[in-house]
């Protein structure tokens, strides 16, 4: 927009045409934030020079001049992203009855698995779709999902077998069985494999994840894990509840001790009234979860290995480089139904994962529905169209881009609507808070991975 | 300018104002994914 046709020329800060620079206190005994909302732009301002700053006129030019440019790099990663991932479940059926499982019940002890013939279609459907939305400029990804897809392991392994050009595969298990051939087998096809381990001890984990009969998985995922020593392309995901909040830094230690390299403590989704019984309180999740990051970084300093939390570390990325970010929970519009969607083996697509088992969020079917046209239905236009403005309190929150208010199924199932926020706000809050205060000590790389911003050019 | 990577700290920028302030950009090539990870390079 030219300066001379608009009728502030935004001298000041917080009137007229100025930046709207929100103090966000992030605990730290030297810093406080300050934070444009809608351009995610931040800086980070010694406590007794906030007054200096905001009558600084050379920053405030210096941003000034760039305002434009973040707003249009904001609305491209929030409005202009087309999907570039699926989530595939192959199967409905699981081996295991965890508590917190997004996935109803019934669908997992009885479901269905969907035939190799059709994991063949719906893969050319897929690679046709991406063909035609993104030419040769991405490899697209399909992760196959939850429930546990080595049920259907004929299925799966002959899909990653004739479309191993076409897609960067990934696939979550539960590990018990992830043999030594599906590794072999997994490995040499560089499929990225992330595992589900929620924590340092049996005891811990079999309180949520668990067989049918209530037998545990431990000793399955620490065999998998050595099974696993050695290979590049792997992950664990720990889910916080009420169960294991209080070992995350000993899960933290474990994890590091297996030379594991990348993992995700993620707090658990609330979208079933199932998995609401083991939520915990936000406070004291995340006092956990911080002392769990701060752990990882003792690690780090001792050894000189990483163990990155890399969805702490999206936020941080969130923060230093927005469009440098991976996850895509931590934004509104999310990513469900933009930037991936998921592929239930009846055909159905939904927005993620988590709607699965929601049927009024169903978009259409892979093999009877154009796919164009599933991306444009109703139900994905309500998960796409959710954004942190319309939602109280978020609104008016200053770190709204930094947290996303997540999660849409949550704040829909759970809390009655799109305008609503999910499940969890004061554990975002605190997370963003913490990752301020790991750059105010300038200790941001021990939290990132190595080469993080490759690619990238600095913009401020 | 009180931090870069030749001194073998952070690249983020604190100048003599006590601000600290950094932004970039690059391709979102990346992008797209929800609560699981595809890891291309292993932290050291």
């Amino acid at each position: 927009m030219p300066i001379n046709t608009i009728p502030s020329k935004g001298r000041f800060v917080n009137s007229g045409m100025g930046p709207a620079l929100q103090p966000v206190d992030i605990g730290h005994p030297h810093y406080m934030g300050l934070v444009d909302a809608d351009t995610a732009f931040w800086s980070l301002v010694q406590r007794d020079k906030l007054s200096n700053i905001l009558y600084d006129s050379a920053w405030l030019r210096s941003y000034h001049r760039k305002r434009e440019s973040f707003c249009k790099e904001m609305d491209m990663l929030r409005f202009g992203l087309k999907p570039s991932a699926v989530y595939f479940n192959i199967t409905e059926r699981c081996n295991l009855n965890c508590r917190y499982c997004y996935i109803p019940e019934k669908m997992r002890h009885r479901g269905r698995h969907m035939p190799e013939e059709r994991v063949i279609k719906a893969l050319q459907t897929l690679k046709a779709y991406f063909k035609a939305t993104a030419g040769d400029t991405l490899m697209p990804k399909v992760i196959f999902h939850g429930a546990e897809p080595l049920l259907n392991k004929k299925a799966l392994f002959n899909g990653i077998e004739k479309f191993g050009k076409d897609f960067m595969f990934g696939i979550q298990t539960n590990t018990v069985l992830l043999d030594a051939e599906a590794v072999s087998f997994l490995k040499t096809r560089n499929v990225r494999i992330g595992i589900s381990l929620d924590g340092p001890t049996a005891k811990i984990v079999d309180k949520t994840r668990a067989s049918w009969a209530g037998k545990g998985v431990f000793g399955h995922v620490e065999r998998a894990m050595k099974l696993l020593g050695g290979y590049d392309a792997w992950s664990v995901i720990c889910t916080i509840t009420t169960e294991n909040m209080r070992s995350l830094p000993q899960m933290v230690g474990y994890l590091h001790d297996n030379e594991v390299h990348n993992c995700l403590l993620n707090v658990v989704r609330c979208t079933l009234p199932s998995a609401r019984r083991i939520k915990p309180d936000d406070r004291t999740a995340a006092r956990h979860f911080i002392d769990a990051l701060q752990s990882s970084h003792r690690l780090y300093k001792k050894s000189g290995r990483k163990l990155v939390v890399a969805n702490f570390a999206n936020i941080l990325i969130s923060i230093l480089a927005p469009t440098a970010r991976r996850l895509m929970c931590d934004i509104s519009p999310c990513g469900g139904g933009r930037c991936f969607f998921a592929l239930a083996p009846s055909g159905d697509i939904f927005p993620c994962s988590e709607f699965i088992g929601l049927k009024h969020f169903r978009g259409g079917n892979i093999f009877k529905d154009d796919m164009n046209d599933i991306l444009e239905s109703a139900p994905f236009k309500l998960v796409t169209g959710r954004k942190a403005e319309d939602i109280e309190p978020c609104r008016r929150c200053a770190i709204r881009h930094f947290c996303g208010s997540p999660c849409p199924a949550e704040a829909y199932e759970m809390n009655g609507g799109m305008d609503k926020t999910g499940a969890f706000c004061e554990f975002y809050e605190e997370q963003v808070r913490f990752a301020f205060r790991v750059i105010a000590d300038g200790n941001q790389d021990a939290f990132l991975w190595d080469g993080w911003d490759k690619g990238t050019r600095k913009t401020f | 300018m009180g931090k870069n990577k030749k001194n073998g700290l952070n690249e983020t920028r604190k100048d003599a104002r006590g601000i600290i302030a950094s932004r970039k950009t690059c391709k979102t090539d990346g992008i797209g994914l929800s609560h699981y990870i595809l890891v291309d390079k292993k932290a050291k």
